[in-house]
């Protein structure tokens, strides 16, 4: 029984383990080195369209919805990876529909991944993509990537970006961690009752 | 425009089996690895059947002497009505254009990325820009260096538009040879997302007569003028110099633009012949035929 209950600790935690599999894409940090950019020729370059916070950037001004965030000298192999992660906020004045994360690989094959920004709030929210398809674009070789609105710059664009993550699996909701967390809990329990009987 | 099919094998046959991202044609004849070279990149158009006028590009994948690869752009082609067997979809083969091959190393200004004319591709969410690097004889994205790969047999795709910078005084008149399409266009576009889709007719036609709202599937129309940027599928069409936005309104049953107070009919407003439009769907498709937008001949062809 012993070596049952182990087993089965040890599985939970190889199982975190698999959940914890991430690629950073952006902290969105002062000071961070290697991430993302203002992209040079889109409404965000404009004068205090972008403003760096501590460990934000927050879109605003005369931003509009083009994707104007972004690297194009990425090295990241995203196999396995699938969602995108991405905690932020909608900022108040925001009139774009959809948020976009696109990536690129060295053939300049393309493809996108789109979510409403209503799945966002005005506090900072994660919100998961599934990654369905990489379509043309080969995972193990992405080279860039960039976070907007998708369009060319048709409406205001207004959100704080905190984070952007690529996952191998779902983040668990707080609830899960409680009822996993009650679980050990109560396997614990019955362990330690059962060694003392014997 | 379309160019005449070129090449070895069979180029225009029936589909005789199709897969998620193939097809099969029994006596096609083709060279292993001929038709998926990407120095001579070639695309396939349905002529007939449920994907009729859709252009699809031959992927990398080597195709074998009877068995061709697709990019199907997302959806499975299994799903999308189209038969095979002895009376399959008929398709043809035709060899793409690439910004070397269309442009050539002379007929836009070369140069720098910041003195040379520029082609501007949009890639589903943003634009690459391309221009011909005269130091290194080829063409370049604006960002690569001189290690980048070359980006001569970057496809110009045929159902897509393109965006040219000119840079130099003199004006870029731009001759294409070709046959006008006989059979009318069904384009594949990103849904939800942007697409810079080329409206493949030799002919002007108007909003109206475009009539995108009653010709793809669940086109979203908006009651606002002033939120239709938000909450409405969208046109926008380049006037020299910005992007007009327009918008299905359901008030008045017509197009309008995007914010303007006025709420004029836009159903007259010219597309000039050649020119692209952006398409934005806000919406997910529920199949995979939902995201093409079928086309009507403006003219009859003599038979």
């Amino acid at each position: 029984m012993r070596r049952f209950l182990v087993a089965a600790f040890f599985g939970m935690g190889a199982t975190l383990a698999v959940s914890a599999q991430t690629i950073l894409l952006d902290d969105f940090n002062f000071g961070s080195v290697g991430f993302g950019a203002i992209r040079a020729g889109t409404s965000w370059a404009g004068a205090g369209n972008v403003i760096q916070n501590a460990t934000t950037i927050t879109v605003g001004n005369t931003a509009l919805n083009d994707s104007g965030w972004g690297t194009i000298s990425a090295t990241i192999d995203a196999t396995g990876m699938q969602f995108i992660v991405i905690v932020a906020q909608v900022d108040a004045g925001n009139l774009a529909p959809s948020l976009v994360v696109g990536f690129e690989d060295s053939n300049l094959h393309s493809q996108t991944f789109s979510v409403s920004t209503f799945s966002f709030t005005s506090g900072m929210t994660t919100v998961e993509i599934p990654i369905s398809s990489w379509g043309s674009v080969d995972p193990t070789g992405i080279t860039g990537w960039r976070i907007g609105g998708g369009t060319a710059g048709v409406v205001g664009f207004r959100m704080t970006f905190d984070n952007l993550s690529l996952s191998a699996s779902a983040i668990p909701e707080p609830g899960s961690f409680a009822a996993l967390t009650a679980a050990l809990a109560l396997g614990f329990a019955a362990w330690r009752r059962r060694l003392q009987r014997t | 425009m379309l160019h005449a099919s070129v090449g070895s094998g069979l180029l225009l046959g029936r589909v005789g089996a199709v897969g998620s991202n193939f097809i099969d044609v029994p006596a096609a004849g083709w060279a292993p690895g001929d038709l998926s070279n990407a120095a001579n990149p070639y695309y396939l158009r349905f002529r007939t059947g449920a994907l009729a006028g859709r252009v699809l590009i031959v992927a990398a994948t080597a195709n074998t002497a009877t068995r061709l690869f697709l990019s199907n752009d997302g959806t499975d082609l299994t799903r999308t009505g189209l038969q095979g067997g002895a009376q399959g979809d008929v398709f043809e083969l035709v060899l793409a254009d690439t910004l070397g091959s269309f442009f050539g190393s002379g007929s836009l200004q070369g140069g720098t990325s910041a003195a040379g004319d520029s082609v501007q591709v949009w890639n589903s969410d943003s634009w690459l820009t391309f221009y011909y690097n005269s130091a290194n004889s080829r063409w370049q994205r604006d960002s690569d260096s001189v290690a980048s790969p070359a980006r001569n047999t970057f496809v110009l795709r045929p159902d897509r538009g393109l965006m040219i910078t000119r840079n130099a005084a003199a004006d870029f008149k731009c001759y294409v040879t070709g046959r006008v399409p006989e059979h009318a266009p069904a384009y594949w576009h990103l849904r939800p997302g942007v697409t810079l889709l080329s409206i493949g007719l030799p002919v002007d036609v108007t909003l109206g007569s475009l009539a995108v709202q009653t010709r793809a599937t669940g086109w979203q129309v908006g009651a606002n003028f002033a939120t239709a940027g938000s909450d409405a599928d969208l046109v926008r069409v380049w006037n020299g110099d910005s992007w007009l936005t327009f918008y299905y309104d359901t008030t008045n049953n017509r197009w309008q633009r995007y914010a303007d107070a006025a709420q004029t009919n836009r159903n007259p407003f010219v597309i000039s012949a050649g020119l692209p439009i952006f398409v934005h769907r806000l919406a997910a498709s529920a199949t995979a035929t939902d995201s093409l937008v079928p086309l009507v001949l403006p003219y009859v062809l003599a038979p």
